[in-house]
């Protein structure tokens, strides 16, 4: 006990200790090179001060945040809905796997980013890309993983389900989706932080708010304090989506708990 | 008469598989008898298809020829009427120890109260009281073995097929189960079909051992146990037994 | 005689046909089934010219993408090395800089204590919205798309690398310290060839981190390449150009994946021997 506590103490202490190296070479290098392109640690709070407090291109820093956790959410949980039952059909009927799974491993292949100029195509410039192109990240993510989960069930558990005369359907919910929830949920992890991803590459190719916009407003206005706070909160954003999520996993999936 | 008497039986089971390599004869001909309230033990070397012996058994495997007889009906499907401990525990891993024991009763739609008080009743009697709320990681291998025979025990199957049940333990557990396993069976007594690959175990359970060879599994011989049970493992009579089966079989003790 | 022989060695052949079609044929008939209806909905007019076209015309412009440069500025094959060429030095360098520094993060603590904050720190920001900032620090030349993607690409191979080397069996260690090894030949003998299969695996999620970027970064700033071929396709209003780019995209990828896991399995088979 006192020995792992030791431990998580140097380690904080390292850690602490490696910021203050990483702040101080910073700000040597910032004062080298003397230059906007790369502002101070100083300059970067300060700039983030005037950024959370007053408006940019019409709305608040909060507004902008809030546009691109709307676009992340409602997409990531229209593709739950539509991909993890997709998965879970692929995974439990052969017939249907087959139809299915050629034209999935088709489109699978391509990166979600690069749906961007044709769903701009189809759905304009407005919230229609931007959501769509998230669903279609996450979608695949949630099927992927669903599927694979069902398909790497332990055949010994539905023999088991089988000898206690349960029927097709009981097999199915009690013991095949329950075994797949591990691989579901890691899935429900990735499709979060692709979704964060993608949402920021539509914002990046055309939007007019969100934290993808204030990165690339900053690229325009020449701003690098700018892109340094918005990349840092885009990093918040990240970090916080994916601790709730791993809450809810351990919250869903307590006999998981062991294994991480 | 005699067949009126019989619960389960195995009539003339044969089964191979063909892979890349070829093609292997696993079970050869395989017929046996067993009758109600037996405890029938079925002893072979390892990889002698004993386990796709018992799949057949339980109806999870169908055989290439021959067929599974139970109460004079022909056997095509796994069902609550027999119970399998599978040598893998074959555990629900979301699920609780409760939750596992109470398996085949919530599958029936058992109300919850009801099922939960079947299950506490077979937890206590596998002496795992305490654990109900435990998941299968959180418990030994020993005590893993116990709530699989407690969820086949809770739902109350005519035919109990345990496959090496006890293989994976340490030699004192190993012989503490035997013990719980027997004073469980005496006090509900079922038709059981258990199998392993060790002399003493099956010595110090059986009603009758019926003895296997390597592949392609055949049976080999029958050794009928008449001495009351417990049995004692230094009786002269245990080993006299002992010896006969060893001298019959291919196992390297 | 000759018949029956001729029968008895053809038989299994056939079968075999027979094997594979009845395995593949509800596939290529749901492939068949998906193209049809993407045919006609573009046929009998459900869709403008400029949002979707019949896939027969996409095929017919795939081909001519071979040698026709109009209307994207250059051929597919031009666009494609572009591509490769950015993602393959991107992902080098992450590699050749980002699995030492994980398998040293893994086997020496000071380096973890110190990296591993910064590292964590770093990791929730996607690499792509590193891109304006590399821009401005690099200019939209070749130079900060290669950073991009090379950033893409180090972070998975230095998690992976790390996590291998965590994972080494600690028996294998005390035997060869036994033995007399010093930590630096044990990390050489022991430590790295069992991160081997994980770091493997970290490669190919760096592969892929760094094509999905290199896309993403085309789209923003370049003047040829698949990201950039499809960009102008939106541009012109060419849904034939964008999806024989999206299609293109999604096979060199496959490619380069299908690539790497050879590579590994002949490792691996190596190391077995
Ligand atoms: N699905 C299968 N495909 C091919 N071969 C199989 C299959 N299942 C079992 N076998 C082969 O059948 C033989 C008998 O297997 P089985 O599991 O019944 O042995 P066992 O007697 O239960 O062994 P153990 O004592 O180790 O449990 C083995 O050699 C195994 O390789
Ligand atoms: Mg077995």
């Amino acid at each position: 006990m006192a020995n792992a506590a030791a431990a998580n103490l140097k380690e904080k202490i390292g850690a602490v200790f490696s910021f203050v190296i990483f702040l101080a070479l910073w700000q040597v290098a910032s004062m080298a090179v003397g230059s906007e392109a790369l502002p101070s640690p100083a300059d970067v709070v300060a700039k983030a001060q005037e950024m959370y407090t007053s408006q940019i291109g019409g709305k608040s820093m909060w507004m902008h945040i809030y546009y691109s956790l709307r676009r992340v959410v409602g997409a990531y949980l229209l593709a739950a809905v539509t991909g993890i039952p997709l998965g879970i059909a692929m995974g439990w009927n052969v017939k249907f796997r087959k139809i299915a799974n050629p034209i999935f491993e088709l489109l699978r292949p391509i990166p979600p980013i690069a749906w961007i100029p044709i769903a701009i195509l189809w759905l304009g410039i407005g919230e229609g890309p931007k959501i769509f192109i998230c669903y279609v990240g996450a979608f695949v993510i949630f099927v992927m993983n669903t599927y694979t989960g069902m398909r790497y069930t332990d055949h010994l558990l539905i023999d088991a389900a089988r000898t206690f005369g349960a029927t097709r359907r009981q097999q199915l919910f009690n013991v095949a989706i329950p075994a797949s929830l591990p691989s579901i949920f890691a899935g429900v992890q990735n499709a979060m932080s692709m979704a964060w991803m993608c949402v920021l590459a539509a914002e990046l190719v055309g939007a007019r708010e969100g934290v993808g916009f204030i990165i690339i407003q900053g690229m325009d206005l020449n701003n690098s304090p700018m892109i340094i706070v918005g990349m840092i909160t885009i990093g918040l954003i990240g970090l916080f989506l994916a601790v709730s999520l791993r809450y809810l996993e351990k919250l869903l999936c307590p006999w998981r708990r062991e294994l991480q | 008469m005699s067949t009126s008497n019989v619960k389960i039986a195995a009539k003339g089971i044969s089964k191979s598989f063909t892979t890349e390599n070829g093609t292997i004869q696993v079970l050869d001909n395989v017929s046996l008898e067993v009758k109600t309230n037996e405890f029938l033990v079925i002893l072979g070397p390892g990889q002698c298809g004993k386990t796709i012996l018992l799949n057949c058994l339980a109806g999870i495997l169908p055989p290439d020829s021959g067929e599974v007889i139970l109460n004079g009906k022909k056997v095509t499907e796994p069902g609550p009427d027999r119970g399998v401990v599978f040598q893998q525990y074959a555990l629900f891993p979301w699920k609780t120890v409760r939750d596992n024991v109470a398996f085949g009763l919530a599958i029936r739609h058992m109300p919850v109260k009801e099922r939960y008080e079947i299950a506490q009743k077979y937890i206590d009697l596998v002496g795992l009281t305490g654990f109900e709320k435990s998941y299968p990681h959180q418990l030994s291998g020993g005590m893993k073995q116990r709530v699989s025979i407690a969820r086949s025990y809770a739902n109350n199957p005519e035919v109990l097929l345990m496959d090496e049940p006890f293989s994976a333990l340490d030699a004192q557990t190993r012989y503490s189960m035997e013990k719980e396993l027997l004073s469980i069976w005496e006090q509900e007594k079922r038709t059981v079909v258990f199998i392993t690959n060790n002399v003493e175990e099956a010595i110090y359970l059986g009603d009758r051992i019926v003895l296997m060879t390597k592949l392609p599994g055949t049976i080999k011989m029958e050794f009928p146990l008449t001495s009351p049970k417990p049995r004692n493992y230094t009786d002269a009579s245990f080993l006299e037994m002992r010896l006969a089966i060893s001298e019959e079989t291919e196992l390297a003790l | 005689m000759s018949t029956a022989h001729a029968s008895a060695l053809e038989a299994p052949a056939t079968s075999r046909v027979k094997g594979y079609w009845k395995e593949y044929n509800s596939s290529v008939f749901s492939l068949l089934v998906f193209l049809l209806i993407w045919e006609l909905v573009c046929r009998l007019g459900f869709i403008s010219r400029f949002q979707l076209v019949p896939p027969s015309e996409v095929i017919v412009v795939m081909i001519e993408k071979f040698w026709t440069a109009p209307p994207d500025g250059a051929t597919l094959f031009t666009h494609i090395a572009a591509s490769m060429t950015l993602a393959l030095v991107g992902f080098c360098a992450a590699v050749v800089v980002g699995v030492p520094l994980g398998l040293l993060m893994g086997w020496y603590k000071p380096v973890m204590v110190l990296v591993r904050p910064l590292f964590d720190a770093v990791r929730p920001i996607p690499p792509i919205a590193w891109i304006p900032l590399a821009i401005l620090w690099l200019g939209i030349g070749i130079e900060a798309k290669a950073f991009i993607i090379w950033l893409a690409a180090f972070v998975p191979c230095v998690i992976n690398s790390y996590i291998g080397i965590k994972l080494t069996n600690p028996v294998l260690i005390r035997v060869a310290r036994i033995y007399g090894a010093s930590n630096w030949e044990t990390f050489i003998k022991i430590g790295v060839p069992s991160a081997v299969p994980m770091i493997f695996t970290g490669l190919k999620l760096s592969l892929n981190a760094a094509w999905t970027t290199l896309v993403a970064a085309e789209l923003l700033a370049a003047s040829e390449g698949l990201g950039y071929m499809i960009q102008m396709g939106r541009r012109l209003a060419r849904p034939d150009i964008i999806i024989v780019g999206m299609l293109t995209i999604g096979f060199t990828g496959a490619l380069m994946s299908y690539v790497l896991t050879k590579i590994e399995s002949r490792i691996a088979s190596s190391r077995r021997l």
